[in-house]
């Protein structure tokens, strides 16, 4: 059995134990076994990043095709007849593969996956069951969605991914959590929904103009779209509607009200892995879909219109964090800053902005999943994440302030730090392409060091100011234990480590990355079917 | 020596790096209070270090050892470059010069790399000496000034996580490198200025410097993409030392340089406190005084003057953006200096003063604009000399005005003490060192310095093209050494003359300086008055600066300009010598009559003319910043917060009524009752058959 | 079409409506069970007819199909309103509105549909169609 189907079964099975055998079982019990659980994935996910980088060592240049997944694992499982005899069948598989850049986001979900369970410790004991196997069936799906290379399955899979988390904001929420959770899901799904249509008619479109079997396969596709160019408004018209959901995902300005919400209600560990890898898909889903198979769309359509979406968002996010007085929502709207980012890398269509954005989709993963571990470790202690009642927390709780200010520091992209070289790489790809654009997206930097650097002000410095509930009955409240430095320090390590030998990661999503951008090298012939003039942004 | 050669440049900066480490491993839980010893033995290697290195690193201007024959790595032109580690790269990163193509550097092709790679040259180690003997001497006093603090590893570890950074930040051999630690310097200074973090004040000015710093810095990585977009690479060696390449792409793209010289400056104005952007510097004065001396006084702020010397091949072709440096920084000068004039704060009287002597420096840099062939580089080395004097008896004010504090219970304030002579003796004669070098008094170190960017701004105000222009900054720059020379001494006689008075935080006997933090002052004292007179009339650093790659060597067009030339750049400008040199001892004079005999705290009570206020309020800057940019940012911030809520959200809300509202119109038939449903039924079997029969009627 | 098939027919309609006007109109579930055979009869009596008119005997056989079907329905529905029966101890149809959205009026509300009946009978009792009465018309002991 292909270690991939191993990877996305082991949690989904852990799950199914969890609920199945011991349901019942008391919180202590849960949690080790989720514990247990997740650090098997992470063992497995290992393993197959070394399979990967075994298989991949030998190969250097950039090869021809836009999307080159190894360790596939393909099976039919449907085979439609043609609709006229002269037609050929339309095949639809299970397809399973990897990529430099699914390595890398499976190693980040794994590990966020340990910490999400690692911080949930003592804050979950109501039905923690369940709670526990929600997560791992959330991290199952994420996995799935990295693994896929069939467009079904990879919808299925994005899918798949809202109910566990539509259960984990919805039970195990804030005041307002039903709201919330089903908010989040509607939202999401209903631009999905849009997505898939988009996908489908591409799919449908590719076969019968082609003849392509698999119109379903995203490599096959990717590959049969690069020689048999669709033209340019039909292009839109797809690209239109595949970013929809994309976008929404993503979240872009101004599809991101859901975000701030969801982000309040859900758990800490659903924040975790809500800002740490559901967020990605969307960026994923156009980097996987969109940007290899509508070049001429993404080019046309793609650059201005993300762009301005995405420097609007960088600022407009920034200026509501700004003013937010609860924590937990200023990184909400962080993230809506930090993917603006990640976004304006991918739609600057060369090497250095789509490595960029990559860069910035795992640093984000793991800053500002770092930092929602916080804000959780910090409301589990005072109840509250409003900064107007708090204060001096760094002298009160010095460990908590110290892992606070180094993971501030990485969000806001300082060097040395994760967050700089893809920030960096991002603007510069951008500024390639379109000077205002970037120099816009550079202006939200300031921004970032301006709302989180008040964070630190407020509620960390200055004399203690303590909420009203603890008034005079604050000793016993202890600074972080080794459990929740545990939780913090793979991530933290990681923050560092990419911050100073960025390369290596690099290294492994660079044959991918180049291949992508190889596209729009390849394709920056005019396309002969369209006249001139529709070529006007 | 042959290992020395090749590894001195890596312990430069690795032996703070290892200090700092071994801080934050182990230093916070064991050996607390002898937290300064592995940080001070750190400085102590690197010192040496940069001594070797300034002496090896140009060979043939200074006699030098057996060490000759192995300069073999030394790179042409000058530069030694050791490479540490590749620290990423993307698309492909062509080793080879750029090619042009239709004059325009072929970009597409090239990818953006960086190598974390260290390159010393003749400015780079006269930096690197300036830098390890202030953080050295500083880290010393310190040991002494510090003591007892519950945060005093964490002190050094900051302090030495700053020198590692900026010996980086002057060892940088690209762009990006050079920002990395830009920035780095930025973080050091924001977790030093906030060092006592229970402060509100302190942690309100940490967050100003950083932020500050920031719109800098936006500028500087605008200036660095189009840098390498132009270029196609980010290597100094490849962009400075190539003044064909330069001049081909000027040909080519002729406006680009202005632009990538003024976004460069852009981020110098915010490192280096130039207004409009000074405005963090005198609020870092929040944090403790031996990183005021360090940071915000000699190196960290000084990085901008040379990030600018450092790209004077780029600037050498704007002369636009060269007059703007001059005009930005005649203005910040002028502007810092009015309003050191009344401060009352000790520590904000030399913070303003650091803040018009870089701006000093800037219209240094500046008056290259009026002649960028034969200027620039007299306009660069006096910048580069004037920061390098300014280091020392900045450093030895702010030193000695820390030993005030100390000893005054943490007072700073200039109304609640003063007659310090007797009681503070050593810091009185350092003070005073320190002051008669930063006035100009003849034959100090600020003398020669001053004097010699007074003489090439003399030089520019007699060209034809912006004379007029340059004669403006010059008259600036002649008004500002004469505040300067007045502020400084009334800040001297308001602390030390006039009758004995001492705070009550200061207990009964302020005792003066303790050895560890006499040491230090006494050197920089000695160097504040010296070191000027050894190396500037001399031309020994002069010279030696002119060994940098790159740097633009005056062009000589005929015999004559030669003489003329070569009269302005050996000789002195007598003229401004003494017009300097009246100026200097006029502020001085003008400060002894005023405050020189004046009766305590009641010499300087509170003046309410408007004049004052203005200058007492930093001519009111921060509230219109406070009033134009930072209250309308927020309430925009309050009103995209509001948008959020009330627009965005409810638009998506409503949205989500639609469905809704339609299921509400037909909900009603959806009442349970079994009769209904059937009645439903049967009208709809009703209409089928109807349908049914029309169409079957009508095939017939 | 001959005469007699057409008043064949006419029978059968006949019989049909009054099942619906039956089904429709009636609150007590056995009624209406009854309206429900009513109209399944009319529908047999079409196809006897249309087999006599064809001539041959494949109408019949529906109809004894519907016969039998209708045998069992008629068990199975009695068995199913016996067991309505027990948790509400009342046939009136109007007691089951759980289908219905929860928030709109209950159309029996004025007369007290939801309402239990208030003396609980052993087994069904026949209550006059349409109206819910006033009290029990057979005394709640009475076995029928």
């Amino acid at each position: 059995m292909s270690v991939l189907v191993v990877l996305i079964l082991l949690p989904l099975i852990a799950a199914a134990l969890m609920l199945l055998l011991d349901a019942q079982a008391t919180p202590t019990r849960a949690r080790w076994s989720a514990l247990l659980a997740t650090l098997a994935t992470v063992g497995v996910s290992f393993a197959v990043a070394s399979q990967y980088t075994a298989l991949t060592t030998d190969v250097k240049s950039p090869s021809e095709k836009s999307i080159n997944p190894r360790m596939e694992l393909r099976h039919e499982w449907l085979t439609l007849a043609p609709s006229t005899p002269a037609g050929t069948p339309t095949k639809f598989e299970f397809y399973l593969g990897v990529d430099g850049i699914s390595v890398a986001m499976i190693l980040l979900t794994t590990v966020l996956c340990v910490s999400a369970v690692l911080v949930s410790w003592t804050a979950v004991t109501e039905r923690a069951s369940e709670f526990y196997a929600a997560l791992l069936i959330l991290e199952a799906g994420l996995l799935g969605v990295f693994c896929s290379f069939d467009l079904l399955l990879f919808y299925v899979f994005f899918e798949f991914t809202l109910i566990p988390l539509f259960f984990l904001v919805g039970i195990w929420g804030g005041p307002l959590r039903k709201y919330a959770a089903g908010k989040f899901f509607i939202y999401t799904l209903g631009g999905s929904l849009i997505t898939l249509l988009g996908l489908v008619s591409l799919s449908l479109m590719v076969h019968q103009e082609t003849g392509l079997d698999t119109p379903f396969s995203i490599p096959d596709l990717a590959q049969t779209l690069l020689h048999h160019r669709l033209s340019v408004p039909v292009q839109t018209t797809l690209f239109l509607m595949i970013a929809a959901g994309f976008m929404v995902k993503v979240p872009l300005f101004p599809f991101h009200t859901w975000l701030p919400l969801a982000h309040v209600e859900a758990p800490t560990a659903g924040s975790v892995l809500l800002a740490g890898v559901l967020l990605k898909l969307g960026s994923y889903g156009f980097l996987r879909l969109v940007l290899p198979m509508l070049p001429d769309a993404c080019r046309v359509t793609g650059t201005p219109l993300i762009a301005t979406l995405s420097v609007i968002g960088i600022i407009y996010g920034s200026l509501c964090a700004l003013s937010q007085n609860d924590i937990k929502k200023l990184v909400a709207y962080s993230s809506v800053a930090h993917l603006g980012f990640c976004m304006l890398g991918l739609f600057a269509l060369n090497v250095e902005g789509i490595t960029g954005g990559v860069l910035q989709m795992i640093n984000h993963g793991l800053s500002t999943g770092a930092l929602f571990c916080l804000v959780g470790m910090f409301y589990e202690r005072y109840h509250t994440r409003q900064l107007s009642e708090l204060g001096g927390m760094a002298t009160r709780l010095p460990r908590l302030g110290v892992l606070m200010v180094f993971t501030v520091f990485a969000s806001i992209g300082l060097p040395g730090l994760n967050g700089f070289v893809g920030e960096v790489l991002a603007l510069a790809g951008m500024f390639k392409v379109d000077l205002m654009y970037a120099a816009l997206g550079a202006l939200g930097v300031v921004l970032g060091a301006w709302y989180l650097l008040g964070v630190l002000q407020k509620a960390f410095f200055g004399p203690v100011q303590l909420p009203h509930a603890h008034d005079g009955h604050d000793e016993d409240v202890p600074d972080l234990n080794a459990r929740e430095v545990l939780a913090l320090a793979p991530l933290l390590a990681m923050c560092l480590y990419l911050g100073l030998f960025p390369q290596a990661l690099i290294d492994l999503i660079r044959p991918d990355v180049e291949a992508v951008a190889n596209v729009y090298k390849m394709t920056a012939t005019p396309n002969t079917t369209v006249a001139v003039g529709e070529r006007q942004p | 020596m042959s290992w020395l050669n090749e590894n001195v440049l890596w312990l430069i900066p690795a032996a703070p790096l290892l200090a700092c480490l071994w801080i934050v491993v182990a230093g916070q839980f064991f050996r607390r209070e002898k937290a300064h010893q592995p940080v001070v033995f750190g400085l102590i290697v690197s010192w040496l270090c940069a001594l070797y290195l300034l002496f090896s690193v140009v060979p043939g201007t200074f006699p030098k050892g057996d060490h000759g024959e192995h300069d073999s790595h030394a790179a042409a032109g000058g530069a030694v470059t050791y490479f540490v580690y590749d620290w990423f790269h993307v698309g492909t990163v062509t080793e080879q010069p750029t090619s042009m193509t239709h004059g325009q550097a072929q970009v597409d092709g090239g990818g953006l790399g960086v190598r974390v790679e260290l390159r010393a040259d003749a400015m780079s180690s006269l930096m690197l000496v300036m830098v390890t003997t202030v953080s050295l001497l500083v880290a010393i006093f310190a040991s002494g000034y510090m003591h007892g603090d519950p945060g005093y590893p964490r002190f050094f570890g900051a302090l030495s996580l700053f020198v590692f950074s900026m010996c980086m930040l002057v060892l940088a051999s690209n762009f990006l490198l050079l920002f990395v630690f830009w920035e780095a310097v930025g973080l050091c200074s924001y977790l030093l200025i906030g060092f006592w973090f229970h402060k509100p004040s302190a942690a309100a000015a940490a967050k100003k410097a950083f932020v500050v710093n920031r719109i800098g810095d936006f500028g500087l990585i605008l200036g660095i993409f189009m840098i390498w977009t132009t270029f196609g690479t980010l290597e100094f060696d490849r962009i400075l030392a190539d003044p064909e390449l330069i001049k081909q792409l000027v040909l080519a793209q002729p406006g680009i340089f202005t632009t990538i010289c003024l976004l460069l400056f852009i981020g110098a104005v915010g490192k280096s406190a130039q207004f409009p952007l000074h405005v963090w510097l005198p609020d870092a004065m929040e944090g403790p005084t031996p990183v005021s001396a360090l940071i915000h006084a000699a190196t960290m702020v000084t990085a901008g003057v040379y990030l600018v010397a450092r790209c004077a091949p780029l600037f050498m072709h704007s002369p636009f953006a060269l007059q703007i440096v001059a005009g930005v920084g005649a203005a910040t000068a002028l502007i810092a200096a009015i309003t050191a004039l009344t401060q009352n704060d000790l520590k904000r009287v030399l913070a303003y003063s650091t803040v018009s002597q870089l701006g000093y420096m800037f219209m240094s840099l500046g008056a290259a604009g009026a002649d960028p062939e034969h200027l620039m580089q007299p306009a660069v080395t006096f910048a580069m000399f004037h920061m390098f004097t300014h280091a020392f008896f900045k450093a030895v004010l702010f030193l000695s005005a820390g030993s005030v504090m100390h000893a005054m219970g943490d007072v700073i304030d200039m109304r609640r003490f003063s007659g310090l002579r007797k009681a503070l003796p050593i810091t009185w004669v350092t003070f005073l060192a320190g002051s008669l070098a930063l006035a100009g008094v003849p034959l100090l170190s600020g003398f020669w310095s001053k004097d010699e960017i007074l003489a090439v701004l003399h030089r520019a105000a007699q060209t034809e093209t912006h004379g007029t222009y340059y004669t403006v900054i010059l008259c600036v720059a002649l008004l500002v050494a004469f505040m300067t020379a007045f502020y400084t001494f009334r800040a001297y006689y308001l602390t030390f003359h006039g009758p004995e008075v001492f705070p009550p935080e200061a207990g009964h006997h302020p005792h003066d300086a303790s050895p560890s933090m006499a040491l230090p002052l006494y050197i920089l004292g000695a160097a504040a008055l010296l070191i000027g007179l050894a190396t500037g009339p001399t031309h020994l650093y002069g010279h030696y600066l002119h060994h940098t790659p790159g740097l633009p060597v005056p062009t000589v067009s005929h015999a004559a300009a030669e003489g003329a030339h070569a009269a302005a750049e050996h000789g002195h400008d007598w003229f401004m010598m003494l017009t300097s040199s009246v100026l200097a001892i006029g502020g001085i004079a003008v400060a002894y009559l005023m405050y020189g005999s004046h009766r305590g705290a009641a010499g300087v009570k509170d003046n309410a003319s408007p004049l004052v206020k203005f200058s007492l309020n930093g001519l009111y800057l921060d509230e219109l910043y406070l009033a134009f940019i930072v209250k309308p940012l927020r309430s925009l911030a309050e009103v995209s917060e509001l948008f959020d809520r009330m627009v965005i959200d409810q638009i998506v809300d409503g949205v989500a009524l639609i469905p809704g509202f339609v299921a509400s119109i037909i909900r009603p038939i959806q009442n349970g009752l079994v009769q209904h449903y059937a009645f439903v039924m049967l009208l709809g079997l009703a209409a089928g058959m109807v349908w049914m029969l029309q169409s079957l009627t009508g095939l017939n | 079409m001959t005469a007699e098939l057409q008043s064949q027919l006419v029978v059968g309609a006949i019989l049909f409506v009054l099942g619906a006007i039956g089904f429709l109109t009636r609150r007590n579930l056995i009624l209406m069970m009854l309206s429900a055979e009513l109209m399944l009869h009319g529908v047999a009596v079409n196809l006897t007819a249309f087999g006599r008119y064809h001539g041959n005997a494949s109408g019949q056989v529906f109809t004894i199909f519907v016969l039998t079907i209708a045998a069992c329905e008629a068990g199975l529905a009695l068995a199913l309103i016996l067991g309505l029966y027990q948790r509400r101890k009342s046939l009136d149809v109007h007691l089951w509105g759980n289908l219905g959205e929860p928030d709109l009026p209950q159309m029996s509300a004025e007369e007290g549909g939801r309402m239990a009946p208030q003396h609980p009978a052993d087994m069904p009792t026949l209550t006059p169609a349409g109206r819910m009465p006033n009290s029990p018309v057979v005394p709640s002991n009475t076995k029928i």
